[in-house]
């Protein structure tokens, strides 16, 4: 069993450090009224669980799954999928005694600008039966109109006091006892991502009761794909070929995007055994190609031209 | 289903188009032979990793493999195979040992081939290596001790008939000629032709001519490869340009990822030949990746907002290309198609077509969150799976053996 689903919240109390953002969802659920939703803010705050637990509210007493439609746009390879698919779903009347069924899109901002005027138009045809909870990392990367039709939410990465709570309230029912260095050290390594750290504690708990501060880094650097810093020294060796076949493997097997790839060569570049003045090139090239990464559309050659520079 | 599983040779009778003779008595009278090991090379798609795994299945040896999935450092060369080599006789039964593609040993696999090279005069078990590629300098240790062995692309006509008993089987609807110009474009490569002929007939059972001509991509390989010459080795920005023009195959690939953000569509565009052999021809190519750095944020641009003049400074840019060589190299430089590709990178299939997929997959319909995201917790997973129940996420008993088994810490 998973503890991110044992654990994720199943009521509007139980979700930690969104309290402004649960109240007036919860009045919207309460009066059975609710616009369409975009949920924006980084991995692990709780979007999707807020998601859940409105459906669970509105559909207390029914069948709750049947009338909720759950979709990962970056896993939909298609927009003609996502049209038909969720097209099919909006058009027929909610299932039982509810005022009108809820289609969830994660991660919507990975759909292309296309897709998001189609479903603009789906949003606008399909009130009456369906209202949606979109859910994006990056509410900009979301087309005006679409802003326009929802109520926005923009969620903030947990404090520190809130993960403590949550933590302490997982090691009582598990029967695990975890320090408060170590605790210090999931807030550290998590950047605030919730799902990460209960990951990272139930790793720990397989590895002993006794969760420590060693026990979580050891867990957490386990998980880190250690490859990309071998890219980086083949490369600065002026090896680009093998440099850049290691990368794509790399990437392959761990399912890396780009930017997950460019934000570890950025936190990598400080340890490398560089002289100042490339370590500088370094950083300074490093920005360009993530600013580049953004608003070209190859991941793969933007981090070769980061490569090739390095080489020099 | 893949039809290159499904029609995949299982006795050695069946392999068409390879003389494999050589290959099964050097396994037969291993004792007797001078060199211990076999390095089969040629290229792609010509059955060098078949024929291990048929032989072994057939004599009844237990196969032990090492491909370009795997680790192959000094380290995991000796402890997989040095164990394998002692150990065998102690159980009795025979082993083969395949180790794939030795001209991709990484940089990461320090030590690797050396490690290989030395166990190999102590085998006391027949060791099939396959390579595309020889004449790599970091494969000079092995010289000495393998013998060579070349498998050549297979025979247009042993491709045509192999095809056409896929169609009787598949029931498919095809005219000889297409049939025929299907197996040519192929070039030797009998997994490409299947690949492409489950492709163009999987929607309607039929192998259209029109969709074949549409395939005949490789066909203009001379023509790309007559441009890459001009933009490598001149100057002339504007014939460069008119080429360009003339170009049969797009500039850029406007498909979408289609495994990970690093492998699109299409694999047979410009940019990809460019990115490719770049720094097979390049001193200096820092500059000339700027450009084509520069390109693809238009690239973006034109997909975004599908302002399609763009194309032109994309096409401008990538002529640039000539312009910021130092010196000409004089130098005979074979070009390549990407590797991006997993037509053209046999080890891409085996990373995306892994369990890991299928597990990613599972886990996250159960935990609601994408499939992406799933695969980067795996090694979490892989830790809690040896204290926790996977049972309920709906993975099955072998993948879940396979979790437990993965070496994380």
């Amino acid at each position: 069993m998973l503890w991110t689903e044992k654990y994720r919240p199943k009521t509007f109390e139980d979700i930690k450090g969104q309290d402004r953002i649960v109240e007036r969802i919860k009045a919207m659920v309460k009066d059975k009224n609710v616009p369409h939703l975009l949920f924006s803010g980084p991995a692990g705050v709780g979007k999707t669980s807020l998601a859940l637990v409105v459906a669970r509210e509105l559909y207390k007493g029914e069948n709750w799954r049947e009338n909720l439609l759950e979709l990962n746009a970056s896993d939909e390879r298609g927009i003609d999928v996502i049209r038909n698919t969720i097209k099919d779903f909006a058009r027929t009347k909610a299932m039982g005694n509810v005022p009108f069924k809820l289609i969830y899109l994660d991660e919507s901002d990975s759909l292309t600008k296309e897709a998001q005027h189609a479903l603009r138009r789906t949003m606008e045809n399909f009130t009456n039966n369906a209202r949606f909870v979109l859910s994006c990392n990056y509410a900009s990367k979301i087309i005006d109109p679409i802003h326009s039709r929802c109520s926005i939410f923009n969620f903030k990465p947990l404090q520190k006091k809130d993960i403590e709570d949550y933590v302490s309230f997982i090691s009582k029912n598990e029967g695990i006892k975890v320090e408060n260095k170590a605790i210090d050290a999931l807030y550290e390594t998590s950047e605030g991502d919730l799902r990460r750290i209960v990951n990272i504690l139930q790793s720990c708990a397989v590895l002993n009761k006794n969760v420590t501060e060693e026990a979580i880094y050891k867990v957490v650097s386990a998980a880190r794909p250690k490859e990309v810093r071998l890219v980086l020294e083949e490369a600065i060796k002026g090896n680009f070929i093998s440099a850049r076949e290691r990368l794509l493997e790399v990437m392959l097997q761990h399912g890396l995007s780009g930017l997950d790839v460019i934000k570890q060569i950025q936190k990598e570049i400080i340890n490398l055994a560089v002289d100042d003045k490339k370590r500088m090139d370094m950083i300074e090239a490093c920005g360009e190609i993530e600013f580049r990464m953004v608003e070209g559309s190859d991941e793969f050659l933007q981090l070769q031209a980061l490569l090739a520079r390095f080489c020099k | 289903m893949l039809w290159t599983e499904k029609y995949r040779p299982s006795a050695v009778k069946q392999i068409r188009g390879q003389d494999v003779e050589r290959i099964c008595s050097f396994v037969l009278n291993y004792n007797r032979e001078k060199h211990k090991a076999i390095l089969i090379h040629g290229p792609t798609g010509t059955g060098k990793t078949l024929i291990a795994n048929v032989l072994a299945k057939e004599l009844g040896y237990e196969l032990r493999e090492i491909n370009s999935s795997d680790n192959r450092g000094k380290e995991e060369i000796v402890s997989v195979l040095g164990n394998t080599l002692n150990q065998g006789s102690l159980f009795g039964n025979k082993k083969l040992i395949l180790i794939d593609d030795v001209d991709a040993f990484s940089s990461g696999d320090r030590g690797g081939l050396k490690a290989v090279s030395e166990l190999i005069k102590e085998s006391r078990f027949p060791i099939l290596m396959t390579a595309n590629d020889v004449d790599l300098e970091k494969m000079s240790c092995l010289k000495n001790v393998v013998e060579y062995f070349e498998f050549k692309p297979i025979p247009l006509l042993d491709i045509f008939e192999f095809l056409k008993e896929i169609c009787h089987k598949e029931k498919i609807k095809y005219n000889e000629n297409d049939l025929r110009s299907l197996s040519r474009l192929a070039g030797g490569d009998l997994r490409a032709a299947i690949i492409d002929l489950q492709t163009l007939t999987e929607n309607d059972k039929e192998l259209k001519t029109s969709e074949v001509n549409n395939l005949d991509v490789r066909y203009h390989q001379e023509e790309i490869y007559n441009l890459l010459v001009k933009i490598f080795k001149t100057k002339e920005l504007k014939l460069i340009q008119e080429d360009i023009d003339r170009l049969n195959i797009p500039l850029i690939d406007m498909t979408k990822p289609s495994i990970s953000s690093v492998v699109f569509g299409n694999e047979n565009c410009l940019s990809y030949y460019l990115e490719e052999n770049i720094p097979r021809e390049y001193d200096n190519i820092n500059e000339a990746f700027d450009l084509m750095s520069r390109a693809d944020v238009f690239r973006g641009r034109i997909i975004r907002n599908q302002h399609w003049r763009y194309l032109v400074y994309v096409r401008d840019l990538y002529s640039c290309i000539s312009l910021v060589k130092d010196n000409r190299n004089i130098a005979n430089v074979k070009y390549h198609s990407t590797k991006r590709s997993p037509k053209n990178n046999f080890k891409l299939w085996s990373l995306v077509n892994r369990r890991r997929w299928g597990v990613a997959d599972k886990v996250a319909t159960h935990s609601h969150i994408s499939a992406w995201r799933a695969l980067t917790e795996i090694p979490y997973y892989s830790i809690i799976s040896r204290g926790f129940d996977f049972g309920e996420i709906g993975l099955e008993e072998e993948e879940i053996e396979w979790l437990r088994k993965k070496v994380i810490i």
